[in-house]
């Protein structure tokens, strides 16, 4: 009897739920339907968050109802939060996740229509798979670790996965901090500002590349960009030179504590497939086809990074958009003249284009539509 | 005696001579002296089309003056030189910087300018930072490198004038130590935590800048640099930054010098609005007000201050209001009056609306008038007509014709919202009363109704 069960205790149960997914400027985005309301809607699958979120422009013509309201306080003010409860939520495919809460915010970001947080890692084993582009659900009994996967230990204050990293932004200088595992933050990794305060890590040595700003938690704040000596968390191997993004000062933002250190962000969580096992408080780790993937880098106004496709695009941009700068997304063929698939083979020749003098002119050759065009821009 | 004016008369005879090229846009260029640590316009030419430029003058002292395109508020787009009779200077004066031309500038000026050029880096992001993007991110590490760079900047350096070889190690000290404040106390787009700050910083302390009047009072913007320290060290000791007599006590611990600290009291009373708030100051700190410079000074700020004191006349304004149909003071005879002097592009006085329509509501049929008196220019007046109707402004709008109308001039408003009260007689009660946000305005108009 007992031979008959063992191949069943080893085999990988089956996913309750296999859903696709699209990949928008890096981020995972979920086609769902709340509701009855018919328009499907693209919600982004952030972990950073712990719950469903859309605004009140969305939530209004879906009709969703208010089931109770709370003050949620952010730095410098409050914001009153509408939280509609009992929603159902359809992913492709047929799927269902019953009884939903959805809070409502005043405004969100254009890009998607609203956020699905990580509530449902509450009732699954989350898996999701890049190459396949593929979000599994699976039910926690009987889920066994993926053989060769790494295992990451998390705890969960406030309903976020948090990991302990050693960030050195210096060479020889470590600094051991709490990351949220964050799949709705765009970068590699920030620190936030009380972690960047107390270990000094603008002022010791730190070269920035570039100043942005970063909304976080309802908290604006002035942020510096630049190459990290190394950063590793829990049991992975470092990531070398990596760019990291550090808080600064901006007034407000001083008295901001968020509770945990800064966050990793899709830079470097999607070079993994990743399996989500709440219950067990692990995340399970197998590098993908993009674990070695060069990291972002800037070139003039540009921030460029490779998508999982293999394909060098646009980021995002250091200065405002206007009608003559590339749109994000962008994908990029050639830079001076050498081909970027390159780029993925050697690291001479990205290493090469780094090394070209500040403001010197570079040709980057990008697709319009199918047709290639060519800019010039000052490094 | 006779020495002492047979020096004089030899700088008499001696003029100083300067002669430049302006190389950025046009606009006049000026000479400055110091006197007590401030800068004082003394000539200001308009250059050729061409940017030529020029002074003769007769210098007061030998000491330190400034050549540049800039005001007398702040350091940048003026440059430091040192003069004495006889002496001659050809420079060019460039974007946020200068160059020395030919070869007859004195030793002095070309050793200011070879440490000109070598703090530069710092003056150019702590000082100009209209024009250059910096945050301590990167000005940190580099006015590190300066500082230690300037150690040794004087080996082997001497003019042959005793008296100039040692004032630039004073110069020296001063620059840095206010390129390090200017530098934190200027609008930048990130601000670093006092435990950010970089070393040099530990090393400034605000009394070791204060200890006599000498080197202060001979070095320009001497005041301001001091003040910015003051503003360093208040951070680095996570001191509060109080109003009135309290804030001003607070200061005068950082200034040991006596005479030093009569100028801090005196810079403190310019800004006061009313009589009551000078008087207290002067109760708590007039001991320290003992030049005579020091005694006119007092003098030029209480005068105006007396006619503005509680019980005295007011000033007889009279104003058209939204309808053309003129309002007077006298008009209003018998009401306790209430001005509110705003603009409609303020958004502080935008603020303090509400607040004032609910105190209208709730002092509604007491004999108070609520005065609206609108500085904006002539030319927005249609804005103003606009708002009134808009945002169903109530009380009396009265449009004052522009910010430098006789009554803003008369009671000093150089910041909107400004409130004052005038009493049934039409005396001053006070002219700087707390907001309408504050309860404390209708209390005090309930004072006076019950007089």
């Amino acid at each position: 009897m007992a031979g008959v069960f063992l191949p069943r205790v080893y085999a990988q149960a089956k996913p309750v739920a296999v859903i696709p997914f699209e990949l928008l400027n890096g981020s995972i985005v979920l086609k769902v339907k709340i509701n009855d309301y018919p328009r499907p809607l693209r919600l982004l699958f952030d972990t950073g968050a712990d719950g469903m979120a859309v605004d009140k422009l969305l939530a209004d013509s879906i009709g969703l109802k208010i089931s109770r309201s709370h003050e949620a306080t952010v730095v410098g003010g409050s914001m009153k939060i509408d939280v509609s409860q009992g929603n159902t939520i359809t992913l492709e495919k047929g799927f269902q996740l019953k009884n939903q809460g959805i809070a409502i915010f005043p405004q969100m970001s254009k890009d998607v229509d609203g956020l699905i947080g990580n509530k449902m890692t509450q009732d699954y084993v989350v898996k999701v798979d890049f190459n396949r582009a593929e979000l599994s659900l699976y039910s926690f009994d009987n889920y066994e670790q993926e053989k060769g996967s790494t295992v990451i230990p998390f705890t969960i204050p406030e309903g976020l996965f948090i990991i302990p990293g050693i960030i050195n932004v210096v060479k020889g200088q470590s600094h051991r901090g709490n990351f949220v595992f964050d799949t709705g933050a765009n970068y590699n990794l920030i620190c936030f500002r009380p972690f960047v305060r107390q270990n000094k890590l603008l002022v010791s040595g730190f070269k920035s590349e570039y100043q942005t700003s970063t909304v976080s938690m309802g908290v604006n704040s002035p942020t510096f960009n630049g190459n990290s000596d190394s950063f590793s968390f829990a049991n992975t191997p470092p990531l070398q030179n990596m760019p990291v993004t550090l808080m600064a000062g901006g007034g407000q933002n001083e008295s901001w504590n968020p509770g945990f250190d800064g966050s990793i962000g899709m830079g470097i969580i999607s070079r993994y497939n990743f399996i989500i096992h709440r219950k067990k408080q692990e995340i399970y780790l197998t590098p993908n086809h993009s674990y070695n993937y060069p990291f972002d880098f800037k070139l003039g106004i540009y921030i460029f990074r490779f998508n999982l496709k293999g394909q060098l695009e646009v980021q995002g941009l250091i200065a405002p958009e206007t009608q003559d700068t590339l749109a994000r997304g962008t994908i990029i063929t050639r830079i001076n003249d050498v081909d970027v698939s390159l780029f993925l083979k050697d690291a001479k020749y990205l290493d090469g284009l780094k090394n070209v003098a500040p403001h010197s002119i570079i040709r980057v050759e990008y697709l319009k539509g199918n047709k290639k065009e060519t800019l010039s821009l000052p490094k | 005696m006779f020495c002492l004016i047979s020096v004089f008369s030899a700088y008499a005879q001696a003029p100083v001579e300067i002669s430049g090229i302006l190389k950025k846009r046009l606009s006049p260029v000026k000479l400055f002296k110091v006197a007590e640590g401030k800068v004082v316009e003394i000539a200001n030419t308009n250059p050729t089309g061409n940017g030529q430029f020029g002074f003769l003058f007769y210098p007061e002292y030998e000491g330190l003056y400034l050549v540049g395109t800039g005001n007398t508020g702040s350091p940048s787009d003026n440059y430091k030189f040192y003069f004495k009779g006889g002496d001659k200077l050809d420079l060019t004066l460039l974007d946020s910087s200068y160059v020395l031309n030919g070869k007859l500038n004195s030793k002095e000026n070309m050793l200011l300018t070879q440490w000109h050029d070598l703090v530069f880096p710092l003056e150019h992001r702590a000082i100009n930072f209209m024009k250059v993007q910096s945050t301590f991110v990167d000005y940190f590490p580099l006015q590190e490198e300066i500082v230690a760079q300037t150690k040794n900047f004087l080996t082997g350096k001497t003019t042959g004038n005793a008296q100039f070889d040692k004032k630039m190690r004073d110069i020296m000290t001063w620059d840095l130590a206010s390129y390090a404040a200017n530098f934190l106390n200027t609008p930048r787009t990130a601000h670093p935590a006092v435990e950010e700050f970089s070393p040099f910083y530990a090393t400034l302390h605000a009394q070791d800048f204060a200890k006599n009047t000498r080197d202060l009072y001979t070095m320009p913007y001497g005041l301001r640099t001091l003040n910015g320290l003051i503003n360093v060290n208040f951070r680095q000791q996570n001191l509060p930054f109080l109003r009135g007599v309290d804030g001003v006590k607070t200061t005068l611990n950082f200034v040991p010098n006596d005479t030093l600290k009569g100028e801090f009291v005196l810079d403190a009373a310019a800004n006061y609005k009313t009589h009551t708030e000078f008087k207290a100051l002067m109760d708590a700190f007039g001991q320290y007000v003992v030049t005579t410079k020091q005694k006119k000074r007092k003098l030029d700020i209480e005068t105006p201050l007396l006619t503005l004191k509680t019980g005295e006349e007011a000033y007889p304004f009279s104003y058209p209001d939204k309808d053309g149909k003129t309002v007077s003071l006298a008009s209003l005879k018998g009401k306790v009056v209430l001005v509110d002097v705003w603009a409609t592009w303020c958004g502080p006085c935008r603020q303090e609306i509400p607040f004032l329509k609910k105190l209208e509501e709730e002092m509604k049929g007491k004999a108070v008038a609520f005065v609206s008196l609108s500085t904006d220019a002539v030319a927005d007046k249609e804005k103003w007509l606009k708002m009134i109707k808009d945002d169903n402004l109530g009380g009396i709008q009265l449009f004052a014709g522009g910010p430098g109308n006789e009554f803003s001039q008369y009671y000093k408003v150089n910041t909107i919202p400004r409130f004052l009260v005038f009493d049934k007689q039409g005396k001053i009660v006070t002219v700087d009363s707390p907001r309408p946000s504050d309860p404390e305005l209708k209390t005090l108009l309930e004072r006076e109704l019950a007089k």
